[in-house]
């Protein structure tokens, strides 16, 4: 038996007995067993995996009513609540929290008999793009593991590559399905904003970020979210108008479609590899029938410190209500003052985020909120809406996920602007809320870079059809570990 | 512009203890300055992206009982009450 199938083998060899629930997920634990010491994808994992497998294969037996997963495994990033598992979000601070409910698009997944097969690792609460910054150490790339995974959601990126699991939820707030994805050589989608509930998702930066699926093939990412898109009644953000079956037609191709290139993001500062790669992905693209031209997203160039002011801001005032005394670890109140006692369990946060809320609360202090904030603000005005005048010429952009290829572990942790300059490809989705997909395209050096689409508002039908079309078109080779 | 004056004023309002200051100046103020350049920006439209919601939209204001004592899964707890420290 291999892991390394897709969603729709999974289904169909399970149909016709090649293997049952409880030996795909035992032979996954076995894979996790294996691998986790180098790869270090998970922070938990679910103990009663085999047990919940059990009883997805009595009722395949008894035939009874089977949700559309069927056992199969998935991981949650460990930002996204989970019941009865613990949620830490990579964090000192929630290194005890068992959720006492499942988030939305958890409690969608079980109702479908998915089984949640582990909590994957992040950044200390989804800050940061390489994995590095979380409590519990760094993910390792599977293709290489002296390199970085990318992130934040870097365990949902590692977990898929290294066949520890089918598929992953992860959350994206300025890259963090997309670079992961792009690192790990697999298929990662950031939605419209509101197209998934975020209800159950521990916030960082609730104006910007969406949950995300992550798999190794396009058509198993539309599978996850035809799934868990469509309108909350506990998230009022989520919106209507989701497409009926996100699957059907994906094979339709891209004959006809006019796709932009985004010129601010192909040229300067992009690796080479990763501009070859580029260019091979152009002309793929022009192969199968579409007309690609060059668009120019000037506003593009300010999207990172627009990004990380506001982002930075809405951190800082989300992770205020984490003071250790409804939840937290262990630390007695003894003897502290109401304020030290917070002071002194919050320096057990990790640097990154340290450096966020200081940053949050710099911008939004009387006397630069209008320097900062507020043209921030704008400056993501300004983005939508030239992203909004060039969806009037094109169906789609394009450009490289990641800039430059992964690196190597500890070499950039020393400087957060360089880390955060890495976003300049993805953040603009984020702050506009539009959808971009990032797909497996090449390997240089054995390390894997991605191809970005973005389309317009709820066009992830047309985004997932396209990008459908360029993954045909590839022959990677498989993972080394 | 960022000296260890502001970053321990800001620590003290994000309710951080920060033990080692110094090593958070040069970082905020690098990425402060990055920063900057909004403030150069041409933007003539006073447009801020929002997503207007209409009373309608929201649901009912109706207390659902959750079902389970949720106040007895927290850590520091006396009667119904969550344990905190002294306030003065």
């Amino acid at each position: 038996m291999t892991l390394a199938i897709s969603i729709s083998q999974y289904i169909q060899k399970l149909r016709d007995g090649e293997f049952s629930s409880e030996e795909f997920i035992a032979k996954t634990l076995e894979r996790i067993n294996k691998v986790e010491k180098n790869l270090h994808a998970f922070i938990s994992i679910n103990e009663n995996a085999i047990e919940q497998a059990k009883q997805i294969d009595k009722k395949i037996k008894a035939k009874e009513k089977i949700g559309s997963c069927f056992g199969m495994p998935i991981s949650i990033k460990d930002n996204i609540c989970t019941k009865g598992m613990k949620t830490t979000c990579a964090s000192k601070m929630l290194e005890d929290f068992v959720a006492p409910y499942d988030a939305t698009v958890v409690s969608k997944l079980k109702s479908e008999d998915a089984i949640i097969i582990g909590k994957a690792n992040l950044d200390e609460f989804a800050m940061g793009s390489t994995t590095e910054y979380s409590y519990f150490g760094p993910s390792r790339n599977p293709w290489n593991t002296d390199y970085v995974p990318g992130g934040s959601s870097g365990g949902s990126g590692v977990s898929v590559s290294a066949l520890e699991c089918i598929a992953s939820l992860g959350s994206d707030t300025g890259g963090s399905v997309r670079s992961p994805a792009s690192f790990c050589s697999v298929v990662g989608l950031k939605p419209t904003y509101g197209l998934i509930s975020r209800y159950g998702l521990i916030s960082f930066a609730n104006s910007i970020e969406q949950i995300g699926p992550l798999a190794r093939t396009v058509e198993d990412v539309a599978f996850i979210l035809n799934i868990i898109a469509g309108r909350d009644s506990h998230d009022n953000t989520t919106i209507e108008n989701r497409t009926p079956d996100y699957t059907k037609d994906i094979d339709i191709g891209v004959s006809g479609k006019k796709i932009g290139i985004i010129s601010e993001m192909v040229g300067e500062g992009v690796d080479k590899d990763v501009q070859s790669a580029t260019k091979h992905a152009i002309s793929t693209f022009e192969k199968l029938g579409a007309e690609c031209i060059p668009i120019s997203l000037d506003s593009a160039q300010h999207s990172v410190a627009a990004y990380y002011t506001l982002a930075s801001a809405e951190a800082s005032s989300n992770l205020a209500r984490f003071d250790n005394l409804r939840y937290g670890f262990d630390f007695s109140v003894e003897g502290y003052e109401y304020n030290s006692y917070i002071s002194k369990v919050r320096s057990n946060l990790g640097p990154e985020v340290t450096r966020r809320m200081l940053l949050g609360t710099f911008v939004l202090s009387a006397g630069y909120y209008g320097k900062y904030y507020q043209k921030a603000q704008k400056v993501r005005s300004l983005i939508k809406s030239q992203l909004v005048e060039s969806f009037k010429k094109v169906d789609l952009l394009l450009a490289p996920t990641m800039p430059i290829l992964p690196f190597k572990i500890g070499e950039k942790i020393d400087d957060p602007l360089k880390i955060y300059l890495l976003d300049i490809n993805t953040i603009i989705a984020n702050l506009s809320g539009i959808p971009a997909i990032s797909v497996p395209f090449a390997m240089a050096d054995g390390l894997p870079i991605g191809i970005q689409l973005f389309a317009n508002s709820l066009q992830e039908k047309q985004l997932l059809q396209s990008a459908h079309a360029l993954q045909k078109t590839t022959k990677l080779p498989e993972v080394p570990i | 512009m960022v000296d260890k004056k502001e970053i321990e004023h800001l620590s003290d309002l994000i309710k951080i203890e920060i033990k080692d200051p110094q090593k958070y100046i040069l970082q905020v103020e690098q990425i402060l300055n990055y920063f900057e350049r909004l403030d150069k920006v041409e933007i003539t439209t006073e447009d801020l992206l929002r997503q207007e919601l209409t009373l309608d939209d929201l649901r009912e204001d109706k207390f659902v009982p959750y079902g389970e004592n949720l106040i007895e899964k927290l850590k520091n707890t006396r009667e119904n009450f969550v344990r905190a420290p002294k306030m003065v």
